[in-house]
C-alpha cells in the first residue's frame, strides 16, 4: 500500500531514510525520477546508500506508470519519492488516486519564488503543482514528521 | 627538502560540526593542516555543495579522504557521487577517534590507503561501546 508522495531534490537522504521512513513503517522505497532512473551511476550511490531492512527501486514517470497494477497489489508498506515537481506531477495525473502530495524540499533556482526554508518553485514548477491540486490532492509542506505540517494552494 | 603534501581530509557534515570537530579535535592533536569542513544547510543546492568540495579536490585528490556523518544520507550521496570523477576515500561515521587516528596516519603510512583505512575503521568499531567498571 503506498502510504505518502513526497517530492525532495535530495532523494533518499537522512530526513527520508530515518525520520519518515520510521514513522511511516515503510518496507519499500520507491523513486520516481526521470534523470536518476536514466543514471546507472546515481542508481549505484543510492542503492549503497539505502538504509538497512528497506527495499529500495527506482524507476521512471513511464515505468512506474506502466508498472502501477503491480505496485498497488504489493504486501509493502511504500513511500514515493520524486525529484521533481515536473515528474510528480506527471505521475499524478495519470494515477488519480492520491490525496496528498508534500512538498519536502525543491531546490532554490533562477526566478523561483520562496515558499518556505525549503521549497522555491519556477512558474513551470507552479503550474505543474497547480494541475495536481486542480485533480483535488492536497498540497502541503512538511520536512520532519515533527514539523508543523503547512497546506499550500497554488489555485 | 621538498613541501610534500600531505593527503587531505574533508569532512562533510549536516550543519556545522564539522567545523567544530575540528577544533575540538585539535585540542588533542594540535594543529591539523589540509583539512576542510563543509557544512550542509537546509537550503543548501546540492550542486552548490558538491562544486564546492571539487574545488578543493581539484587541487588535492592524490588519497584524498572524505568522512561524512551519516550514511543514507546528503553528505554520504555528494560523496559517492564525487567518486565518478574523482580517486578518493569515502568513510561513513565520522568520529573523534577516528580523526585522530586517520590524522595521524595520513602523516606517515607504508600500506595503500584503502589498506590502512581498513584497519583504522576495524580498530574504530570497539571504540564505540559500552563500558562498564569492575
Amino acid at each position: 500500500m503506498i502510504k505518502a508522495l513526497r517530492i525532495d531534490h535530495r532523494l533518499m537522504h537522512g530526513q527520508v531514510a530515518f525520520s519518515w521512513a520510521h514513522y511511516l513503517g515503510v518496507d519499500r522505497i520507491i523513486i520516481i525520477d526521470d534523470k536518476v532512473a536514466n543514471d546507472d551511476f546515481q542508481k549505484m550511490v543510492l542503492n549503497m546508500a539505502k538504509p538497512a531492512g528497506i527495499k529500495l527501486s527506482i524507476f521512471s514517470v513511464d515505468v512506474a506508470n506502466d508498472n502501477m497494477e503491480k505496485i498497488n497489489q504489493l504486501n509493502d508498506s511504500i513511500f514515493i519519492i520524486f525529484g521533481c515537481a515536473e515528474n510528480a506531477s506527471r505521475f499524478i495525473l495519470s494515477n488519480p488516486q492520491f490525496s496528498e502530495l508534500n512538498l519536502g524540499g525543491i531546490a532554490k533556482k533562477d526566478g523561483s519564488r520562496k515558499y518556505s526554508e525549503v521549497v522555491y518553485l519556477t512558474d513551470s514548477e507552479e503550474e505543474d503543482l497547480r494541475k495536481v491540486e486542480k485533480l483535488g490532492v492536497k498540497l502541503c509542506m512538511q520536512q520532519l514528521p515533527t514539523s508543523t505540517k503547512e497546506n499550500l494552494t497554488l489555485i | 627538502m621538498g613541501n610534500v603534501k600531505i593527503p587531505c581530509i574533508i569532512l562533510l557534515t549536516h550543519g556545522r560540526w564539522g567545523d567544530e570537530i575540528i577544533k575540538s579535535t585539535e585540542m588533542i592533536t594540535g594543529p591539523m593542516e589540509n583539512i576542510y569542513a563543509f557544512s550542509l544547510s537546509p537550503e543548501m543546492d546540492i550542486k552548490t555543495y558538491t562544486d564546492s568540495i571539487k574545488e578543493v579536490l581539484k587541487h588535492s585528490e592524490a588519497d584524498a579522504i572524505l568522512i561524512t556523518d551519516l550514511y543514507c544520507s546528503t553528505t554520504t550521496n555528494v560523496a559517492l557521487s564525487l567518486s565518478k570523477d574523482f580517486d578518493i576515500n569515502i568513510i561513513t561515521g565520522l568520529n573523534m577517534y577516528l580523526l585522530i587516528q586517520i590524522d595521524k596516519m595520513r602523516r606517515k603510512y607504508n600500506l595503500s590507503m584503502k589498506d590502512e583505512l581498513k584497519w583504522i575503521i576495524e580498530e574504530n568499531r570497539s571504540k564505540c561501546d559500552l563500558l562498564y567498571l569492575k
